[in-house]
């Protein structure tokens, strides 16, 4: 009888443990990382129910297939939304770089229709304006975007190391807990730490490990450890070295003894979304921009300086380019020490989109250096050739000094100020693309400077009696050096009107005098014969026959005259051809074509310089970057839509076993709910025997 | 498979979620008419569009050079039929002058049309555009082309501008030049070539009658480097019944002509009147051939027909120079004129093209950027009515519940 009361009061307290987890899982439906719970019993030797145990339902296989696949989500989700906001630039008409180009480059064939039309050659001023500013909105926009990147990077790493810390303290306490009470299980504890993974794994791919004793390890995906089982625990950190812009993850442990460098786009999660969204999208885009804005600009001045203003002087810069300062590693032998590089004028069919890393060989006497440079991609690896090796360019004896320009490979070249300071080993990275959209200025303001016309003119004397035409009148350079010594890349314009610079060795070729069809003579302005063509098969290029003639001059300046033409017909004897400068040829249009001309020109090196020669349009260039674009947000969105996809069946699974049916705990409840009334009932028919055997008794 | 509740609302809410987001992209595709919406919903199509963009915005800026190629064109083209209609006019007159019954006072009164058409062509040489531009006047069009200076020994009207000729793009690959320079149009004509008696022992007088011939003569022997060489020697033979004719400059023997003292003969279209004996000479030497455009032309014949003590050999002189200069100065406008016309074909079928290439290229952008609003809005009532039975289902799934029969 006893018995039966034991029985009833196990039955009723078991019922009411089931009722009390039922009414748990109810409570906890919306609590995030919640995993439901099941109350066990085992039947007592004499017939109660015994110990009741309280266990999470869990499949463990299911969750680290979760855990996976939320890394993988996080990624995705976080370079296609990133992609997104740039490709939806670019789909603005308004922002498109190349609707600017293609206004800047039509004003200035209106200008170059009308070359003596000064509202014309205004437009063209204001069209460079708007089409620098557009260079520099879109680069501005870039360069936040970078910023935004950063920042996030910052507090998503803040955040990674917060869960580190939290899962490190959770383990502990589980450890105790369990270690306190064996039969029960520590579910909240447990929860909040499975919660802390999760988000874990969303911002970095980790791998973890059940240590048997209810903690977690965990791993990152690459091998190194987060969280370790002494308890402690290793934290992510930012290093910018060179470029504090572009910050480099490394793990290190909690004394920071060890550093760790990490490979970024291993790093997967959102983590290793923004990092992969950085050096893919970001930095090559930025630096692509830049390459196309530098490569126009320059080829745009270095054309229009071969050419005459409406002033009758030599052609100017239209833009000022940005000179660009080297970004120092940290363990160079002095803080101070700098390079610093500009693009080499008419360095725009070599520029490319890499950044160079500038070793010091050697610091030799005078002084000098001998200096290694590599081709860098954004990412920071080396730019490999067509047959995969890396491109590098060493040079001897470079020449030190404030001022003192060395021209390298890819169309830039290099100061270095601080003569013999450098030191073997130092290191500096150059960024001549990065940030260029948006510092190139436009320098020319009046807009007679714009140089539409050619400088050289040919006359044919109005006694020649062949039947000849000049055609092809070309001019290649118009350096001036008045002075001696003069450089070697001087040529025949003086900078005042004149094509009389004979840079000290003769007079300058100013007329042409054949003496037979195919034979002719080079004179100066008096008459004198520099040299003479005999024999000549055709009419193309006289100045260039001439300058292989014997007895030509000017043999230290290859570049001398820097004007040339072609005669087409047959000359007879006699006939005359007069070079001057163009003086008073306002209304020449010649250079205006050549200006006009760029648009479609194939001038630019179409990538980083890894050794494709093939050249491309300007626009081309720009539409392989929206291509580019477009691709990357397009594959991202599909892999990103894959990742949910595999998310949620990976969740499904997970929450088919722990989450909470309502259903199903409604339905538990009735059934706990009629074990408790059984139970009590079981309690009552004790009593009542109970009471049957006392009133027999009495 | 065992549902929890929570999965039950969020892949409902997740349909509901995605079937509004499409929704919203046809919707926008629907308004903008656009396809394209971002370069991502078509990289390649992107990149084509803003190819093909570039290209039809060049081919606008072509149009506009085409019309400005045009104008200057006909204007030139009108420049120039005037030009021409005023040298015929003088041609006429000069015809007319050459008949032999011309009177000084006659002649007078030729000579002041001749300067009003001389006056009228310098104008039209010296043609100013809208711009203020003068048109013949090449790269220099600031300054006039021409000038007329009046104590200038030789000629009076030069042309001081210089060779240079505009292009004009109509095509990325077709230049077109929009004018010409004086120099081709006006100045590099040849005047009548001519040769004079400049030495000999023989008394002698000669004319060009045969200026066709001599044309010929002087092309093939004229030297421009070697002075000397111009110079020809006719010695009468010892018979005193032949001169031959040698160059002097390089001694060859050019040819002989039968001779009768006193009587004209023709060697290469000169008529020759040489009186001497067996061995004495006539030398004659080759013009410089000169060049001198129409304005200088009628400016010679103008002094002619004003000089009232002209000798009749001079006159009759002037005449043929001018004659013959008009006629190779209306044939170098009329050159100039084809040419204009060539390049106005030209400018017109370039046009034509850049029209075609225009529409190709329009309708090539809309089929890759523009919306199939057929397509586009039956994908819109699809996706609609996705969305109302997600919605609807959402409520009829979610309001089942065991608790509200407890």
């Amino acid at each position: 009888m006893i018995d039966l009361f034991t029985v009833a009061s196990s039955g009723l307290n078991a019922s009411s443990q089931l009722l009390n987890t039922a009414g748990k899982n109810v409570a906890n439906v919306n609590t995030p990382g919640y995993v439901r719970e099941r109350t066990y019993h085992v039947t007592q030797e004499l017939g109660g129910v015994g110990r009741a145990t309280t266990e999470r339902v869990i499949d463990t296989f299911a969750q680290d297939q979760h855990r996976r696949d939320v890394s993988v989500l996080g990624l995705s989700e976080t370079f296609a939304s990133k992609t997104n906001q740039v490709d939806n630039i670019f789909a603005n008409e308004a922002n498109s770089l190349s609707g600017a180009m293609s206004r800047f480059f039509g004003a200035l064939q209106t200008a170059t229709d009308e070359p003596t039309n000064i509202a014309a050659r205004q437009l063209v001023l204001g069209q460079s304006e708007s089409m620098i500013g557009q260079f520099a909105t879109m680069e501005k926009f870039l360069d936040s975007k970078q910023q935004e990147t950063n920042d996030e990077i910052t507090s998503t790493i803040n955040r990674a190391n917060e869960l580190i810390q939290n899962i490190a303290t959770l383990n502990n306490q589980i450890r105790t807990t369990q270690f306190a009470n064996q039969n029960t299980e520590p579910g909240a504890l447990k929860n909040q730490l499975d919660q802390s993974v999760l988000e874990l794994a969303e911002l970095t791919a980790i791998h973890t490990r059940d240590n048997g004793d209810g903690t977690t390890l965990i791993n990152l995906n690459s091998g190194q450890s987060l969280v370790l089982e002494d308890g402690s625990f290793n934290l992510f950190e930012l290093t910018g070295d060179p470029d504090i812009e572009r910050r480099e993850l490394t793990l290190s442990t909690p004394d920071e003894s060890i550093t760790i460098p990490l490979s970024e786009p291993n790093v997967g999660g959102r983590i290793g979304g923004l990092f992969k969204f950085r050096d893919e999208v970001l930095e090559s885009t930025r630096r692509e921009i830049g390459q196309i804005a530098l490569s126009m600009t320059d080829a745009l001045n270095s054309q229009n300086r071969l050419g005459m203003d409406l002033d009758g002087q030599l052609g100017t810069n239209i833009f000022q380019l940005p000179n660009f300062q080297s970004l120092n590693y940290a363990d160079n032998s002095s803080a101070t020490l700098l390079v610093n590089g500009r693009v080499t004028e008419g360095g725009h069919s070599e520029l490319t989109s890499a950044d160079y890393q500038v070793t010091i060989d050697a610091v030799n006497a005078g002084p000098t250096l001998d200096i290694t440079v590599a081709f860098l991609n954004p990412d920071g690896s080396p730019v490999l050739d067509t047959s995969g090796n890396p491109v590098t360019q060493t040079l001897a004896g470079v020449a030190t000094g404030a001022g003192t320009f060395t021209p390298v490979n890819g169309g830039i070249e290099l100061e270095f100020p601080n003569g013999g300071a450098y030191a073997v080993g130092d290191q500096f990275l150059m960024q001549p693309t990065k940030k260029a959209a948006a510092q190139i200025e436009v320098s020319m303001t009046r807009p007679e400077d714009l140089a539409l016309a050619s400088p050289f003119r040919v006359e044919s004397d109005i006694n020649n009696l062949g039947g000849t035409t000049v055609t092809n009148t070309v001019v290649t350079n118009t350096n001036v050096d008045t002075a001696a010594p003069f450089a070697a890349d001087s040529s025949a314009f003086n900078g005042a009107g004149g094509i009389d610079n004979g840079l000290g060795v003769a007079n300058a070729p100013a007329r042409i005098v054949f003496t037979s069809s195919d034979t002719f003579e080079v004179q100066d302005s008096a008459g004198a014969v520099l040299t003479t063509v005999a024999g000549a098969t055709d009419l193309e290029n006289l100045m260039a026959q001439a300058q292989g003639a014997p007895g030509w001059p000017f043999g230290a300046f290859p570049d001398y005259p820097g004007y040339d033409f072609s005669i087409q017909g047959v000359p007879q004897a006699g006939d005359t051809f007069n070079l001057s400068f163009n003086t008073n040829g306002t209304d020449d249009n010649r250079n205006g074509l050549l200006l006009s001309d760029l648009q479609n020109a194939d001038t630019m090196v179409r990538d980083n310089g890894s050794g494709s020669s093939n050249l491309i349009s300007f626009q081309e260039a720009y539409s392989t970057i929206v291509s580019d674009i477009g691709e990357t947000a397009s594959t991202a969105k599909v892999s990103r839509d894959a990742a949910q996809a595999i998310e949620q069946q990976s969740r499904d699974l997970f929450e088919s076993t722990s989450g909470v049916n309502l259903d199903e705990e409604a339905a538990n409840l009735i059934r706990f709910q009629q074990a408790y009334s059984a139970s009590a009932r079981v309690l009552s028919t004790a009593q009542s025997l109970f009471e049957t055997i006392l009133s027999s008794v009495r | 498979m065992r549902i929890s509740t929570n999965q039950l609302y969020d892949r409902s809410l997740q349909n509901i979620l995605d079937n509004q987001g499409t929704l919203s992209d046809i919707q926008q595709q629907l308004s903008t008419g656009k396809r394209i919406l971002r370069p991502s919903d078509d990289p390649v199509g992107a990149a084509q569009v803003v190819r093909i963009t570039e290209e039809l915005e060049q081919i606008e800026q072509f149009k506009k050079n085409n019309i400005l190629l045009e104008n200057s064109l006909s204007q030139e083209e009108a420049v120039l039929q005037n030009v021409t209609d005023a040298a015929l006019r003088a041609r006429q007159l000069t015809v007319q002058a050459g008949n032999g019954i011309n009177g000084v006072e006659d002649r007078r009164a030729l000579g002041i049309e001749i300067g009003q058409i001389r006056d009228e062509i310098f104008d039209l040489m010296n043609f100013r555009d809208a711009n203020g531009e003068y048109i013949f006047a090449g790269y220099q069009s600031d300054s006039p082309a021409f000038v007329f200076n009046a104590t200038a020994p030789g000629n009076r009207y030069t042309f001081q501008g210089d060779d240079g000729q505009n292009q004009i793009q109509v095509s990325a690959t077709v230049t077109v030049p929009s004018g010409d320079s004086g120099k081709t149009v006006f100045e590099d004509v040849l005047a009548r070539l001519d040769a004079e008696i400049t030495g000999g022992t023989a008394t002698a007088s000669s004319r060009i009658t045969q200026q066709n011939a001599f044309d010929t003569f002087h092309e093939a022997n004229y030297d421009a480097v070697t002075p000397a060489n111009n110079v020809f020697r006719g010695t009468i033979n010892g018979a005193g019944n032949q001169i031959d004719f040698t160059n002097v400059g390089t001694g060859a023997a050019i040819g002989s002509v039968a001779y009768t003292p006193g009587e004209d003969f023709t060697f290469q279209g000169i008529e020759f009147n040489v009186t001497g004996t067996p061995g004495q000479t006539v030398d004659f030497t080759l013009q410089q051939p000169e060049k001198k455009n129409l304005a200088q032309t009628l400016d010679d014949l103008f002094t002619a027909l004003n000089d009232p003590n002209i000798s009749d050999s001079d006159y009759a002189k002037a005449v043929d120079s001018a004659l013959i200069g008009l006629d190779n100065g209306l044939t170098a406008v009329a050159n100039a004129n084809s040419a204009v016309g060539g390049r106005l074909n030209v400018a017109e079928s370039v046009l034509k093209s850049n029209l075609d290439l225009e529409i190709a290229n329009k309708a090539a952008r809309s089929d890759i950027e523009e919306v199939d609003y057929a397509v586009a809005a039956s994908e819109l009532s699809r996706q609609d009515t996705a969305l109302q039975a997600a919605q609807a289902t959402f409520s009829r799934v979610t309001q089942l519940s065991l608790f509200d029969f407890l």
